[in-house]
C-alpha cells in the first residue's frame, strides 16, 4: 500500500534463555504494515509474541531476520539522532503505564522530562502551555501533576503517559493492550478518548488488544498473530 | 439491625462495617458502613470500579486488614462473630483465599510443592499424605501429569497455569468458603475461560461458598447467582439478576460500559479515594440526582424480593 508509514516485513524472532539455555521461537517470516491515518489491530492469544513483534517496530528489540520501514525508509539499526527522531514520531503506550514512570518523581516532571531531550529547558516550557490542552482533552485536571504515580488511579495513569507520548507530536501510536488492566467503564472512556485523540492530532495507532470487542470498537482493520 | 442482619444467620452477614486506614497525611475511609450478606451455599460477586473497596471489604472478611487499619462494624460467619484473630485462625480449613495477581502472589523462589506443602500444614498429615494430596489438588485444577508442575518454579508456568495453581492452594484444607479476589484481571478470553471453569469445579473439592471480587462482568455473570455492586466504598445494589436488570442508576450506567452496550462510558471520574459522601456518593455522576442524593444517604429499599437498592427512585 502507497500510503504505509510503519511497516515490518519478513520479521522473525527466537530468544534463548530460561533453563538449559531453551530455544524458544516467538514468529517466523511475519510482515505488518500500518497505513496513515487508520487503526490497524493486532490480536492473538497470550504468548503468540504481539509486544514482541511491537518492540521491534518500535525498534527496541533486534528482529533476526527482516526489516523496519518508517516512511519507506528502512529504520532497522538506526542510531544516534537519527534514532532520536525515529522515538519522538512513533511513541508507545504500555498495558502497565506505572511501570514507565519513575515511583520518585511527580508526575508532572516525568511527563515533561521527554521534551528536554529535544530542545531543552525552552521546550520544556511551552510543553507546561501544551500539557495543559492535553489534560483538557484527557479529562484530567492539572491537580494531579504534583502526585506521585502510586497516588493516581489505573485510569488516570494510563492517560497521563498517553499525554506525556501526545506532548512529542508523535505521528503513531503503539498501544499495547492499554486497557487490558481496566475496568469496564474506564476502559470505555479510554477507549473513547483514544478516538477523539487520533481526530484532533491525526494520528496512526497499532492497537495491540486481545478483546475482540475492543478491536471491533476502534479497528479499521485487524492482522491476527 | 440492618437489612443484612435482620436475616437468615446462614453464611457471611456484614454489618455496617466502615474501615479506615490510618496514614501520615491523615485518614482514608475506604469502606463506609457497609451491610450485606453473602448466602451459604452460593457464589456471589462483588463488582465495581477500581478503588471502590472490593477488595478492603474482601480482607476485612478474612482478618487480613494491615496493622494501620481500623474497622467499626460486625462481621457474622454462620452466627458467630469474626474478629480478625478469629478469621485469620479459621483461614486455609474454613476461609480459603484465591488471591489477586497470581504472578505477585506465587513466591518466585519457592516451587509449586512448596507453595501446596505450605498451605496444606493446618490439616497435619504426614509428608506422603501430603504429597499424595498435592498431586490429587493439581489433577483436580487440569493438570493430568503433576509432577512436573510440582517441581516447577512459578516463572515456568503461564498465566493460566499459575491461576490454577493459586486456586489449588486456595483449596488444599477442602475450606467451606473462598474468597476469590480479581482472578481474571489482565487474562486473556481463553484463560478467562478456563480460570470459570477453575473456580466452578472447586465446588466438587468441598467448596460450598464463595465470594468472588471483580470488575469482570462476564466472569460474574458466568459464576455468580447473586451480585453486590459497590462504589465510593458503599454497597448500591444486591440481589440476584442485577446484570440483567440492574436498578441502581449506578449499576445501569456500569452495565452501560459493557462492549456489547456499546462502551459508553459514565460521565465524571470515580470518587478519589477515602472521599466521603453526606449523601449517595454516586450523586455527583448521576443524572437523576436531584438535591436530596447529595444531602442524605439513601435507606436500603427492596422494591423486588430478595433485591436491596440503595437509591431514592425505589422509595
Amino acid at each position: 500500500m502507497n500510503n504505509t508509514v510503519l511497516e515490518g516485513r519478513g520479521l522473525a524472532k527466537t530468544f534463548f534463555g530460561g533453563f538449559g539455555g531453551r530455544k524458544s521461537r516467538v514468529f517466523e517470516n511475519v510482515s505488518i504494515g500500518l497505513c496513515s491515518g487508520e487503526t490497524l489491530g493486532l490480536m492473538g492469544p497470550s504468548g503468540c509474541g504481539k509486544s514482541t513483534l511491537a518492540r521491534i517496530l518500535l525498534l527496541l528489540v533486534k528482529p533476526d531476520k527482516g526489516d523496519v520501514f518508517f516512511q519507506g525508509r528502512r529504520v532497522t539499526g538506526l542510531r544516534g539522532k537519527e534514532l532520536l527522531l525515529f522515538r519522538r514520531k512513533v511513541q508507545f503506550i504500555s498495558q502497565r503505564p506505572e511501570s514507565f514512570f519513575d515511583p520518585r518523581i511527580r508526575l508532572g516532571d516525568s511527563i515533561l522530562e521527554p521534551l528536554s531531550f529535544y530542545g531543552g529547558r525552552r521546550k520544556a516550557e511551552e510543553g507546561r502551555e501544551r500539557l495543559k490542552e492535553l489534560l483538557a482533552q484527557t479529562k484530567l485536571t492539572d491537580e494531579l501533576l504534583v502526585r506521585y504515580p502510586h497516588q493516581v488511579s489505573g485510569g488516570e495513569i494510563q492517560r497521563l503517559s498517553l499525554c506525556r507520548a501526545l506532548l512529542l507530536k508523535p505521528e503513531i501510536l503503539i498501544l499495547d493492550e492499554p486497557t487490558s488492566m481496566l475496568d469496564v467503564s474506564v476502559q470505555a472512556q479510554l477507549l473513547r478518548i483514544l478516538k477523539e485523540l487520533k481526530a484532533e492530532h491525526g494520528l496512526s495507532y497499532l492497537f495491540i488488544t486481545h478483546d475482540r470487542e475492543a478491536a471491533e470498537f476502534m479497528c479499521d482493520r485487524i492482522q491476527v498473530l | 439491625m440492618t437489612e443484612a442482619a435482620g436475616r437468615t444467620k446462614s453464611g457471611i452477614i456484614v454489618d455496617g462495617l466502615s474501615v479506615a486506614f490510618h496514614l501520615p497525611k491523615g485518614d482514608v475511609r475506604a469502606l463506609d458502613g457497609v451491610s450485606a450478606h453473602f448466602p451459604d451455599g452460593e457464589i456471589t460477586g462483588i463488582i465495581g470500579e477500581s478503588g471502590c473497596g472490593k477488595s478492603v471489604l474482601g480482607l476485612a472478611i478474612l482478618g487480613l486488614l494491615p496493622s494501620y487499619a481500623s474497622a467499626e462494624g460486625t462481621i457474622m460467619l454462620e452466627g458467630q462473630p469474626l474478629e480478625p484473630g478469629t478469621a485469620r485462625r479459621r483461614l486455609g480449613r474454613e476461609l480459603g483465599l484465591i488471591p489477586q495477581n497470581p504472578s505477585e502472589s506465587l513466591n518466585p523462589s519457592r516451587t509449586v510443592k512448596a507453595h501446596i506443602q505450605e498451605a496444606l500444614l493446618p490439616l497435619k498429615l504426614s509428608g506422603k499424605e501430603r504429597r499424595e494430596r498435592a498431586r490429587e489438588l493439581l489433577s483436580a485444577f487440569g493438570f493430568p501429569d503433576p509432577d512436573p508442575i510440582l517441581r516447577a518454579y512459578p516463572h515456568e508456568l503461564s498465566g493460566g497455569m499459575q491461576q490454577r495453581v493459586l486456586c489449588a492452594v486456595g483449596a488444599a484444607c477442602s475450606p467451606r468458603w473462598i474468597l476469590a479476589d480479581e482472578p481474571t484481571k489482565g487474562l486473556d478470553k481463553e484463560l478467562r475461560a478456563q480460570v470459570q471453569e477453575t473456580l466452578l469445579s472447586l465446588r466438587g473439592q468441598g467448596v460450598r461458598s464463595m465470594v468472588v471480587i471483580t470488575h469482570d462482568l462476564l466472569l460474574a455473570r458466568g459464576l455468580c447467582r447473586r451480585i453486590a455492586v459497590m462504589y465510593g466504598g458503599q454497597i448500591l445494589e444486591t440481589g440476584p439478576r442485577v446484570l440483567d436488570h440492574p436498578l441502581h442508576p449506578y449499576s445501569r450506567a456500569f452495565l452501560a460500559a459493557l462492549p456489547e452496550n456499546g462502551f459508553q462510558s459514565i460521565p465524571g471520574t470515580a470518587p478519589g479515594a477515602g472521599e466521603r459522601f453526606s449523601g449517595c456518593p454516586f450523586a455527583p455522576r448521576c443524572e437523576l440526582a436531584k438535591a436530596r442524593c447529595r444531602r442524605e444517604r439513601p435507606a436500603a429499599y427492596r422494591p423486588e424480593p430478595e433485591r436491596v437498592v440503595r437509591c431514592f427512585e425505589y422509595e
